[in-house]
């Protein structure tokens, strides 16, 4: 019995992203294409999504033209193409708070957003430190914490405190401190509604870009490689590599089941179709007696 | 209360990017640009974690005292900016931006004693008017963006104007 669905959405991608930056020492292996994506898992009375995407408004074209970003749209258009609406959704859980993750929070007025407490302090000790250390805070919008505080004013911002079970029915958050970033999260959901799930799918966020972070050379079975860490960490790779194994871990070693959301090859292994957009869809799961969406 | 988030200026002036007083300038304004950055965000973050009660008063948070440091240097480059043409408003739009910044520091410091919802929408209305004229300075033609990119691995789409 499956409790859920699961969509990766994709709302825009570049075609010019250097490999070195999904792979940790891939150098001089030229570029791939990077979908940037949200997942929406849908089931028991709730939509909910991880990530929200970057306000492509306030950030202006130029700004994502400069970052080789194509084919932006708004939530509202990228989820109308699984038949939900942004107001919809009822619950989000912010992966990190990187701009193309925690930018659009605007865009979802019915949503309650949970995001590791960490991310936020540990962001705002890094934020006092002097200019010289500001790669601590690449791809920061202090925007985005701004509209985090309007979130809180109206109750709606959760700041969760390591991890959490049954956040939602069957939906467990894991944090992963000191990875991508201070309190980056992943998300399990328990798909058979067990403690002990056999059919479980990880939500890795930027945890894992690639299939080969996970020690997956294209099989999707167990780890058949080592795990390489991603190139973007304010923590270590230790760390990253620890969390690694927590998510692989979390699925019985079946990789397939680790899903990262920026990798262009889940197409392969998923259902998928392109929309009159030019964006992609991929259906990792359906819920009992729920129709496909890309079918 | 209002909100962030109006779209920065989407026509622009053309800029002569090979202007070594356009590109002094934007050296120098791009290191203040970044201290006030940091500031929106690390007052924003206090505002989030005092609502979420994780901490009860502003003692629990980083020290406002360093804080108001950096303010202070970036009030002094302010002060000794030379913008050319075109990027005059500069200054003004930064010191702007102290003055909403100030207040939301006043306001944050005040919470020690009582923490209350009007404590709490003041400070963030200021620094959304702060977050409004620090979008309305940017120009990714010559560095200033909201979001520092600039040693991410994205960059590497990032085309030259």
């Amino acid at each position: 019995m499956a409790q859920y669905s699961i969509w990766v959405l994709e709302y825009a991608y570049t075609n010019v992203f250097p490999k070195t930056g999904v792979l940790y020492q891939a150098h001089n292996q030229g570029h791939l294409k990077l979908a940037y994506c949200y997942t929406v898992i849908k089931g028991n009375g709730h939509v909910a999504m991880q990530d929200v995407g970057y306000n492509n408004k306030d950030y202006a074209k130029e700004f994502a033209a400069t970052l080789g970003l194509e084919k932006w749209q708004s939530p509202r258009t990228v989820l109308s193409e699984i038949g939900i609406t942004p107001e919809d959704v009822d619950t989000v859980f912010i992966s990190h708070a990187h701009f193309d993750h925690f930018g659009n929070v605007r865009d979802f007025p019915s949503a309650t957003f949970y995001i590791q407490e960490r991310e936020i302090s540990k962001f705002v000790w890094a934020l006092s430190l002097p200019e010289r250390m500001r790669f601590l805070l690449t791809g920061i919008d202090p925007g985005d914490i701004l509209r985090g505080v309007e979130l809180a004013r109206e109750g709606r911002l959760v700041c969760v405190d390591g991890d959490m079970e049954n956040v939602l029915p069957c939906i467990d958050l894991h944090a992963a401190f000191d990875t991508h970033t201070y309190g980056s999260m992943w998300v399990a959901v328990r798909n058979d509604g067990k403690p002990v799930s056999q059919d479980t799918w990880v939500l890795a966020g930027d945890l894992a870009y690639q299939f080969e972070n996970l020690g997956d050379s294209g099989a999707g079975g167990a780890p058949d490689g080592q795990y390489i860490p991603i190139g973007l960490a304010v923590g270590s790779h230790t760390n990253l590599l620890m969390v690694t194994e927590s998510m692989v871990k979390a699925v019985g070693y079946e990789t397939r089941r680790v899903i990262p959301p920026h990798e262009e090859r889940i197409k392969n292994r998923f259902p998928s179709r392109i929309t009159k957009n030019g964006l992609r869809i991929t259906e990792i799961c359906l819920a009992d007696g729920v129709q496909s969406m890309v079918a | 209360m209002s909100s962030v988030g109006q779209a920065s200026g989407l026509s622009r002036p053309s800029l002569d990017v090979t202007d070594e007083r356009l590109v002094a300038h934007a050296l120098a304004v791009a290191s203040i640009f970044g201290t006030l950055r940091a500031i929106v965000g690390q007052l924003s973050g206090m505002l989030i974690l005092l609502q979420a009660r994780l901490a009860r008063d502003p003692g629990d948070l980083p020290d406002i005292r360093m804080l108001r440091e950096r303010r202070d240097e970036a009030v002094e480059r302010i002060a000794h900016l030379n913008p050319p043409l075109g990027r005059t408003a500069d200054r003004s739009r930064l010191q702007e931006v102290v003055v909403h910044l100030d207040a939301a520091i006043s306001t944050i410091e005040q919470i020690r004693r009582a923490c209350s919802n009007e404590h709490i929408d003041g400070a963030s209305a200021r620094l959304i008017f702060a977050y409004r004229l620090m979008q309305s300075i940017c120009d990714h033609r010559i560095g200033l963006t909201m979001v520092d990119t600039s040693h991410a691995c994205c960059t590497c789409g990032k085309k030259l104007v």
